[in-house]
């Protein structure tokens, strides 16, 4: 198979296809993960089910066999993970899917799963440097954590990452950097960056565009963890007592429910402790026309945790 | 009424609270500060009357208004299938 090299997350992943928002490898380098986005009929012995996200219609399914998971999304698309989260094949999309809308999907959710397979613990989060430590912006989706990282980007901010950051299971915490490239809607490029014309689309069905930023390959101590919940306006930032930040770790890190016993405690322990032990808060963050000096405002927010 | 914390139930200790996780089923309660003191209390051996003795003399209140919200406690973590008879 030709093989495309990337770095994301601390691994070298080797794609069967080109993923336009990854800045190639340029060194040869022995693979760490595989990705196939070529079709592959579906393994045999599916049909156990070992996780559903929830109850409903649109839940995220993934069914055990001999050769390891089948995740399946409410759009009927479904991906095969190996055992030890190592390999990622497609197995199925809808046909008006690219590439591009399948890379997403698969370095998104898919890797997602296959990194907690590996042993890892992954938050729904971006990652960005205040001072020498890493300050985490978490949330749901459309919560505005790519946007607020892309922020702090044009203030000088080195980023880890903007929507998945993988953290050390011992304290004291540290954040891993994930992959150099910022997804924001076109209009949060306009605001931040100016011409959205002049950036890469993520994919072509979607409407939003890939920043590459400076690649940080050094993992960081995280100091705060900030949530957001979609709402802009004067910056504010209000201390969470850390049950109220555990609740909101854990509702990120799966949505209703674990997985099997091993990585179900291995989140919550993870989670227990990240909430115990870093100072965490409900963040409002500025409207894009007032970016400016909301480094230096959230540095002095933060004085004592960055301290 | 004697109940216990479920097998495969663990709990870690953020902040002044406990929190829970469910192995089996993989959900997770949190505890306030009185659920925290109760849960303890639950692992050490206590009964409901015992617990809820406890729990009233460490906070100057009255056994039979912490008994009554320990039983609103016991019911909310028995429908999660975190405490059993």
């Amino acid at each position: 198979m030709t093989a495309f090299l990337y770095r994301i997350h601390q691994r070298v992943l080797a794609s069967d296809r080109a993923v336009s928002f990854l800045p190639p490898l340029e060194s040869a380098a022995s693979p760490d993960m595989t990705l196939s986005l070529t079709p592959r009929a579906e393994p045999p012995g599916s049909g156990t089910v070992w996780y559903r996200s929830d109850d409903s219609a649109e839940a995220t399914a993934i069914e055990r066999n001999a050769e390891g998971f089948i995740i399946r999304f409410a759009d009927r698309s479904s991906f095969h993970v190996d055992e030890g989260g190592r390999s990622i094949q497609l197995l199925h999309a809808p046909p008006a899917y690219t590439d591009g809308d399948l890379a997403a999907y698969a370095l998104g959710p898919v890797l997602a799963i296959a990194l907690h397979l590996q042993g890892s613990v992954l938050l729904h989060a971006g990652a960005v440097m205040l001072r020498d430590k890493a300050v985490l912006i978490a949330g749901a989706g459309g919560s505005g954590k790519s946007t607020t990282v892309a922020m702090l980007e044009r203030e000088g901010c080195t980023i880890l990452g903007d929507d998945l950051t993988e953290v050390s299971a011992v304290p004291p915490h540290r954040a891993l950097p994930s992959s150099p490239a910022l997804r924001l809607w076109t209009d949060s490029i306009e605001a931040l960056y100016g011409d959205a014309g002049a950036f890469p689309d993520r994919a072509p069905s979607w409407n939003k565009k890939i920043v590459r930023v400076e690649e940080r390959e050094a993992s960081a101590v995280i100091a705060a963890l900030l949530f957001l919940d979609g709402v802009r306006g004067a910056a504010r930032l209000e201390r969470l007592a850390p049950k109220a930040a555990w609740s909101r770790l854990m509702a990120d890190a799966f949505t209703a429910r674990l997985p099997d016993p091993a990585m179900s405690r291995r989140i919550f322990d993870v989670m227990a402790s990240l909430a115990d032990r870093v100072a965490a808060y409900a963040l409002t963050p500025p409207p894009l026309e007032d970016a400016s000096g909301f480094r230096a405002w959230l540095e002095e927010q933060l004085a004592e945790p960055l301290r | 009424m004697r109940v216990k914390a479920a097998p495969d139930v663990v709990s870690r200790r953020v902040g002044e609270e406990l929190v829970l996780l469910d192995l089996r089923r993989g959900t997770y309660f949190g505890l306030d500060e009185i659920g925290s003191r109760f849960w303890s209390l639950l692992g050490e051996g206590g009964d409901l009357p015992s617990i809820a003795t406890t729990i009233a003399a460490e906070y100057d209140a009255s056994p039979l208004a912490i008994e009554r919200d320990l039983h609103a406690l016991v019911e909310a973590l028995r429908a999660e299938g975190l405490v059993v008879e």
